[in-house]
């Protein structure tokens, strides 16, 4: 009886000694994976911004306007400017 | 006796019988002669031996495991598996009201040396000197410093280069992260968003303002390397905290419209420097400052202490004209005038003290309006020195003059307005017409608001608001449409500011023409000034303009300030879609329209 006790122990420790070994493995491997994956998000999240800021710097008024200049547009003029009479009252109030 | 052949049989040699001698023989290792008889207590000792040096080992691993000197070993073991990592966090990024990135951290590399290992051929040396443009003999400096045992060769390097760098594999040479501070807009928003320091740290405007919520802190960790180098275990001692982004109040197109118009105001009229601010008045939101001369955040250099000045804040001036509006608003609240009543204003001076006190020229009898409209210092003068001191300084400081700015700016100017008991006669005078006190443009601005409000103040802000803020009431709403309307006139061809009109929108405002002072002496130089609002019959923006010594010729505020207001009106409203309230053709019949029904008083004098 305390023979076969033991025995049944005596396995039952080597299993989860090996359980032991594989879980910390596979610990480690995802460890390895997330660090990856975190640099990744990490890049890309200075890619993101680093293109935000290039947008930025392309949809700068000074360069949008130096744009249109070469187009041969110019500013608005109120003299050019067209108004339509806001008949219907609920129109009127709807405006921005 | 044995024979010797029983002997020989025994051994087993000379066999003279060999059929019985092979059945005796011994095989060789079962041969007694060869048993070695040994005293058991030598193989006992030897397992004695044994099991003592077993012990000594299992003592000795017991000792280092547990025993006194147990951090050193850990010390040296984890040397070698364990590092200690500095993470570093991003500053936040600073965005102005629709979410158009004014400020943005980028990776980037610091490349630094260790002069005492750097042994590198002078072309190598050439080639990392062309990479991080700087001159040869500047690199050799500073690896000249042999006893140093590291020298920054360059703080912010664009990560590309550093990859260059990396690939010339010098030996001495490191890099390490850090970050560089963008910023798209450049010289347009340059005195609001300021700039960063090397570190990263806020050194001027709103970087430096809101340090605390913009900066990052750097996260450290324990990691545990295994043979392929990986991390495979982490330990936080600090987690990384990212600066909190910040929306502010501007809007990066009317900034835009404000800067160029103010920027090309200075040039034109060769003037020494310019300002502009442009005010939510629903909000007290500030959509737009700028200033000229200014200077480009991104690059290192910077300009010099002029151009990095933002003078819409630090620089005090006396309003002059700017401020009448005021004294009348006192007058009108106290119940000392209508704005119909009649001034006689003739000869065009007037005496106070010893002090004679002048307009331009003689307009004869005006109205409270007309005052107003045409910048009467005379009669100014008249109405304001109906009423005591404190009256008029009730509702200046109401208005915000003599009140520092709070918007958490650095060397933002609190404007000086002394206390009503200590008035002269004179000065109760020259105080009505804005001299005798001094203003930031910041606190025009803020002034404006209760005029193009209703009587009431809200305070100013640099960040978006969600909500509006509660106001404080200055002056009764009566008075504030009165005055608004005066300033309709001021804005108008019967007006000194006609130049100031917007195509479509009806405006108010009021030119200002002020000396300045030198040492306490007034100079040749001037300060033309604008503050007003639009559209009139429902304002919602107010615009101060400020230019400094323009030298062209003209000094007017009506002449310098007043284009400046009607440019940036203009395309502010119209990217802020306002409807016109004044569509063309019917400019002529803006005035008729006005709230208030006018008497025949309107020509008198013109």
């Amino acid at each position: 009886m305390n023979r076969a006790l033991v025995v049944l122990l005596g396995v039952a420790l080597v299993i989860s000694a090996f359980g032991l070994v594989t879980v910390q493995y596979r610990t480690r491997s995802l460890f390895v994976d997330l660090e990856r994956a975190q640099q990744r998000t990490a890049a890309l999240e200075a890619e993101a911004n680093r293109l935000r800021v290039e947008q930025a710097r392309n949809a700068q008024p000074a360069v949008v306007e130096a744009a249109a200049r070469r187009l041969g547009l110019k500013p608005i003029d109120a003299k050019e400017a067209v108004f339509l009479p806001a008949t219907n009252p609920a129109a009127r109030s709807a405006k921005p | 006796m044995r024979t010797p052949r029983d002997f020989g049989s025994r051994l087993g040699v000379g066999s003279s019988r060999p059929g019985s001698a092979r059945g005796e023989r011994f095989a060789f290792h079962a041969n007694p002669l060869l048993a070695v008889k040994v005293p058991a207590w030598r193989s006992r000792l030897l397992l004695l031996l044994l099991f003592c040096a077993f012990l000594a080992l299992a003592l000795r691993a017991l000792w280092l495991q547990g025993g006194g000197n147990t951090s050193f070993l850990q010390r040296q073991g984890e040397a070698r598996y364990a590092r200690t990592l500095d993470v570093p966090a991003t500053r936040g990024r600073m965005t102005d009201r629709n979410g158009v990135v004014l400020a943005a951290s980028l990776p980037a590399k610091a490349i630094w040396a260790s002069p005492e290992d750097v042994d590198a051929s002078p072309a190598e040396l050439a080639r990392l000197a062309r990479l991080l443009d700087m001159p040869f003999a500047e690199l050799k400096r500073k690896l000249a410093e042999e006893d140093r045992k590291f020298v920054y060769l360059a703080r912010q390097v664009d990560p590309a280069v550093a990859d260059k760098i990396a690939d010339l594999k010098l030996s001495g040479i490191g890099q390490h992260r850090a970050f560089r501070r963008q910023y798209p807009e450049g010289a347009t928003v340059a005195h609001v968003v300021g700039f960063t320091d090397v570190d990263d740290r806020g050194k001027e405007g709103v970087e430096l303002a809101l340090e605390s919520e913009l900066a990052a802190k750097n996260g450290r960790r324990h990691v545990i390397k295994d043979n392929l180098h990986r991390y495979v275990e982490d330990d936080w001692e600090r987690m990384p905290v990212d600066g909190n982004d910040v929306a502010l109040s501007l809007d990066n197109r009317i900034q835009y419209l404000a800067f160029t118009a103010v920027r090309e105001a200075v040039l034109a009229n060769q003037a020494r420097a310019g300002a502009a601010i442009v005010l939510d008045t629903r909000t007290g939101e500030v959509l737009a400052m700028a200033n000229w001369p200014s200077f480009d955040p991104n690059e290192r250099g910077r300009g010099d202490a002029q151009a990095v000045r933002n003078r819409a804040l630090t620089d005090m001036f006396e309003p002059g004209s700017t401020l009448k509006p005021f004294s009348i608003a006192a007058a009108l609240e106290a119940g000392a005038v209508t704005p119909q009543q009649t001034f006689q204003t003739a000869p065009g001076f007037i005496k106070i003290a010893d002090r004679t006190i002048r307009d331009s020229h003689a307009h004869g009898v005006l109205t409270v309006e007309q005052i107003v409209a045409k910048s009467s210092n005379v009669g100014t003068v008249r109405i304001a020195m109906q009423l005591p001191a404190q009256k008029l300084w009730d509702v200046y400081t109401g208005a915000g003059f003599g009140q520092p700015v709070r918007i958490g700016f650095r060397g933002s100017a609190p404007g000086y307005l002394r206390p009503p008991n200590t008035w002269r006669e004179v000065e109760q005078a020259t105080i009505s017409y804005g001299y005798g006190l001094s203003v930031s443009l910041m606190q025009l601005a803020r002034a404006y608001l209760v005029f193009a409000r209703d009587g009431d103040t809200v305070p100013v802000s640099l960040m978006r608001l969600s909500d509006a803020p509660s106001s404080i009431q200055v002056i009764r709403p009566e008075t504030a449409h009165a005055v608004r309307h005066m300033l309709e006139m001021a804005a108008s061809e019967e007006g000194t500011a006609p130049q100031a009109r917007v195509g479509g929108y009806r405006v108010a405002g009021k030119t200002g023409t002020a000396r300045k002072t030198d040492d306490g002496h007034y100079t040749n130089e001037y300060i033309a000034s604008f503050a007003g609002f639009a559209p009139a019959s429902n304002p919602r923006i107010v615009v101060a303009v400020m230019i400094d010594s323009p030298g062209g010729g003209h000094y007017y505020g009506g002449e310098v300030a007043a284009p400046v207001f009607a440019r940036i009106a203009t395309g502010s409203l119209r990217t802020l879609q306002v409807a016109p309230d004044a569509l063309p053709g019917e400019q002529g019949q803006v005035l008729a329209q006005s709230e208030r029904p006018r008497n025949g008083a309107r020509g008198d004098g013109l």
